[in-house]
């Protein structure tokens, strides 16, 4: 594959990566934006290469994933205070969500990674796993109590929701 | 294999669904546009090859030396032993000085 077809790719991918990157970096945009930037850096300088062994999203979603764990890893802990946060000018449509995106954060790491690639991104188990690097049966194993966790995690949210 | 459509589950893919939806009103940042370096490296490469060129050019120039196409003879009138003018003849393939022995005549009569 040429540079030029490779680009192309990427460019047509752009917008699932980014989600994904995203997902990744804990619901982070900016954070985000910064890890895609360097996985195209890495994909353009012939870093990280694409072999056609699995499918371009595949491969793509694996390399994100990498660096946005090594990007954490390297990311000096800030000390900082929390921003304050204006609840009342927050929008429905936000809070919604933030809701959602809160809800998958409280699960564990694997088991969010495996929910985001089967649910939201469409791919297959076996393609979960390859991204997560992980053999089928584990990302079965995370799947299956993702989802459990998952749904209780909903359900207890809207019986909260109905008690108000 | 088994994918989210197989694996109805209308709890989760509602809330995917609509998770889906409201990150379409997400602001996706612009793929990165490469700046192509061709035009650069071509004009870096003429100018490496032009610069090269009048270099050779020029050293070449410094470096020429006149070499003899063939072999040349040198005749000369020397005086022997006894005094008596004899012609001597030598061969020779470079010359840096040669100076005719009978110069003299021309300046000094």
């Amino acid at each position: 594959m040429t540079r030029d077809q490779l680009e192309a790719l990427v460019k047509y991918l752009h917008k699932d990566a980014f989600l994904w990157a995203r997902q990744c970096c804990g619901f982070d945009g900016e954070m985000a934006r910064d890890v895609l930037q360097h996985v195209y850096l890495k994909i353009l300088e012939g870093k990280a290469t694409f072999h056609q062994q699995s499918a371009a999203k595949t491969w793509l979603f694996a390399v994100i994933r990498y660096t946005s764990l090594e990007w954490i890893r390297k990311k000096p802990v800030e000390n900082s205070l929390p921003e304050i946060i204006e609840i009342e000018d927050q929008i429905p449509e936000q809070e919604e969500r933030i809701s959602h995106e809160a809800l998958i954060q409280l699960l564990p790491a694997r088991q969010k990674e495996v929910l985001l690639l089967v649910f939201y991104h469409g791919l297959t188990l076996e393609k979960a796993a390859g991204i997560m690097q992980v053999s089928l049966g584990t990302a079965r194993t995370h799947y299956d109590r993702g989802k459990k966790n998952l749904k209780c995690l909903i359900i207890n949210q809207r019986e909260h929701e109905d008690s108000k | 294999m088994k994918t989210a459509n197989e694996l109805k589950d209308p709890v989760l893919e509602d809330f995917f669904a609509a998770y889906k939806r409201h990150d379409g009103h997400l602001p996706i940042p612009e793929f990165p546009k490469r700046h192509k370096k061709t035009k650069k490296r071509v004009l870096a490469i003429l100018g490496i090859a032009a610069s090269l060129a009048v270099g050779v050019f020029y050293f070449q120039k410094g470096e020429e030396e006149i070499s003899l196409e063939r072999d040349v003879l040198v005749i000369s009138l020397e005086k022997n032993e006894n005094q008596d003018p004899t012609i001597v003849v030598t061969a020779t393939t470079s010359m840096d000085i040669w100076e005719s022995p009978t110069s003299s005549l021309l300046t000094e009569f």
